[in-house]
């Protein structure tokens, strides 16, 4: 009946999840949740996938990776399915496999697995809670980030998305409320979470240098975001804040000291909806504190800034362009990074400091769920590339570089 | 002298335009036109025409919310009505599951359905189930293949809504009055 859909259909939800489960407490509460279906009661369960590939090159960059030649590393396969026990009880889950060279941790991961539980479920408003690994609901592309055929292009604009981030921003696991109220204002979203994401070694070398041998830890992300859409409104505006905090503990020969950081992200978003063309910025500062690393007592506070203006046109149904504008600078007090080149005698250029670029994008669909992409960014600086706290000056060597990438994709 | 200018280019693209809509209506009525011609200047073809436009606005309005004749409910306002369709809203005020139907992005009768009573483009639905089934937070809805099997579907499924056109026949489902 529907593309993707079994309806109603009989499931054995213990095998399924417990094959999932990330943790033990985890299974726990989603084996409990199970038992709220009873033998025999008839389940609503809907699966959908996607499958990208795709070729990218970004010259004169890690960006992908050292050589800077032209790599397959642009692989996106995921596989979600949900469960609805009860009408205000769920599970969701969705597994997914990536590859993006240099971008981000390659291999699979179990991207969410969470229980809802809709509290309150009326007319004009509704509340649900999220228990388990839930996906960041607080940026415009956040939930999706990692999902081709809901993405404008298939690199993000790094200043809100950098991907060196993308495992920390893209989920978490801990609980999450999601509040939407309809008021004759408009419609209010409101969503708030708590909880902390597992760091791999790779991602903690991406993330400092890959000179790292210590190991680091999230210890908490909180966000909280409020999305609004006037009534009979084109526009849909929001606001969202993120607390977390980090910590660092070196091994045995690892050069660098123990170390505390604390990131914290105060962004706006807008939106602006017109049946042919769409308009999408988001603008956000960030305060990122290290305390320790360098040397004992080291602590330093700086302040980033960034944000994107992205322009969207669909030609005809199946034809899109889409360009946009992104700005970064790692401190608002050294938007050129000449202070940045300077306190390190020069050995880091002040390139590092910053990050702009534009890029052209244009997508066809080729078949109802077939889509080929195609983009191209100019980009100066390179603040945003990995590692973020110990640069890869050999490989980066150049302030203007490109990157372009192609990429096939089918989802159902 | 400048506003001068502006209202010249008004009025020359204001002629612009009527000439090239007489060219188009004279080549539909090859031999009648000055009569045509006469009837455009006459100003109550003017107010003829804003009647006639006024009409066609009012007879598009033509979907009908239609839902199982268990869903207790005999009207939503729009709001309502949206948060239902964007899978936001997943139960009925008994505590039953709802049930929602669709017909496909490009079906005239969605797009219609999108614009007039949910007052959203079908994109902008669209891209809310994708965030809602890839994040896991939400489903997708049903997707009939013909306005025939979306009424019959509702017909059938107790908790579901969905839309049809006006002007079909009533029996088996609700039809839900959008304020």
């Amino acid at each position: 009946m529907t593309q993707g859909f079994v309806s109603l259909k009989y499931f054995n939800v213990h095998h399924q999840a417990a094959a999932l489960l990330p943790s033990r407490s985890l299974a726990c509460l989603i084996a409990v949740l199970c038992c709220f279906a009873s033998p025999g009661q008839a389940h609503e369960w809907q699966w959908h996938g996607f499958l990208a590939q795709g070729v990218i090159q970004a010259d004169k960059s890690n960006f992908i990776n050292r050589s800077g030649d032209p790599s397959l590393a642009l692989t996106e396969l995921g596989l979600n399915g949900a469960l609805q026990l009860q009408p205000n009880w769920r599970v969701a889950g969705q597994v997914v496999y990536l590859d993006g060279g240099n971008r981000y941790p390659d291999g699979l991961k179990l991207d969410y697995l969470f229980v809802d539980w809709a509290l309150v479920n009326q007319l004009d408003w509704r509340l649900n809670l999220y228990a388990g690994r839930f996906k960041n609901q607080h940026w415009i592309y956040s939930s999706t980030r990692d999902v081709p055929l809901t993405r404008p292009s298939i690199v993000l604009p790094q200043s809100v998305y950098f991907d060196t981030f993308r495992d920390i921003a893209v989920s978490s696991d801990g609980l999450a409320f999601k509040a939407s109220v309809d008021t004759s204002a408009g419609h209010f979203e409101m969503n708030w979470s708590m909880g902390a994401t597992p760091l791999s070694d790779k991602q903690t070398q991406l993330l400092l240098g890959d000179q790292v041998q210590g190991k680091s830890r999230q210890k908490y992300v909180q966000q909280a975001s409020v999305f609004w859409q006037p009534e009979l409104s084109n526009w849909t505006l929001g606001v969202s804040l993120l607390d977390s905090e980090f910590s660092y503990r070196s091994s045995g020969e690892s050069p660098f000291l123990d170390a505390d950081f604390v990131v914290q992200r105060f962004m706006l978003n807008a939106q602006y909806l017109q049946e042919r063309w769409q308009l999408v910025a988001e603008l956000f500062q960030e305060r990122m504190d290290t305390k320790g690393f360098f040397a004992p007592g080291f602590e330093v506070q700086q302040f980033g800034q960034g944000g994107y203006l992205q322009g969207l046109f669909k030609v005809s149904p199946d034809f899109r362009l889409n360009a946009t504008l992104d700005y970064f600078v790692a401190n608002k007090d050294d938007r050129r990074g000449k202070q940045l080149e300077l306190s390190s005698q020069g050995t880091i250029p002040a390139y590092f400091g910053y990050q702009h670029s534009i890029s052209l994008a244009a997508s066809k669909d080729l078949a109802p769920r077939v889509r080929l992409q195609l983009e191209h960014h100019w980009v100066e600086g390179t603040g945003r590339l990995s590692p973020g706290v110990l640069p890869d000056l050999a490989t980066n060597q150049d302030r203007y570089w490109q990157l372009w990438a192609l990429q096939l994709m089918y989802w159902f | 002298m400048y506003d001068r200018h502006c209202l010249q280019d008004d009025k020359a693209a204001d002629r612009t335009v009527f000439s090239f809509t007489c060219i188009q209506i004279q080549l539909a009525f090859v031999g009648r036109w000055p009569y045509l011609e006469l009837w455009y200047r006459c100003s109550m073809f003017k107010y003829f025409f804003s009647v006639v436009i006024l009409f066609v606005s009012l007879s598009s309005q033509a979907v009908q919310v239609i839902a199982h004749p268990t869903v207790e409910l005999q009207q939503l306002n729009p709001a309502q009505l949206r948060a239902l369709f964007s899978m936001r809203q997943t139960q009925w005020p008994d505590g039953s599951a709802v049930r929602v139907f669709v017909l496909s992005n490009d079906h005239p009768l969605h797009q219609s359905f999108c614009k007039e009573q949910l007052r959203m483009f079908p994109y902008q639905l669209d891209n809310i189930w994708n965030r809602l089934s890839f994040s896991g937070i939400g489903s997708r809805p049903y997707l009939a293949g013909s306005e025939q099997e979306l009424v019959k579907l509702i017909q059938l499924t107790p908790g579901s809504i969905g839309y049809r056109s006006a002007s079909a026949d009533d029996t088996g489902v609700r039809i839900i009055e959008i304020l």
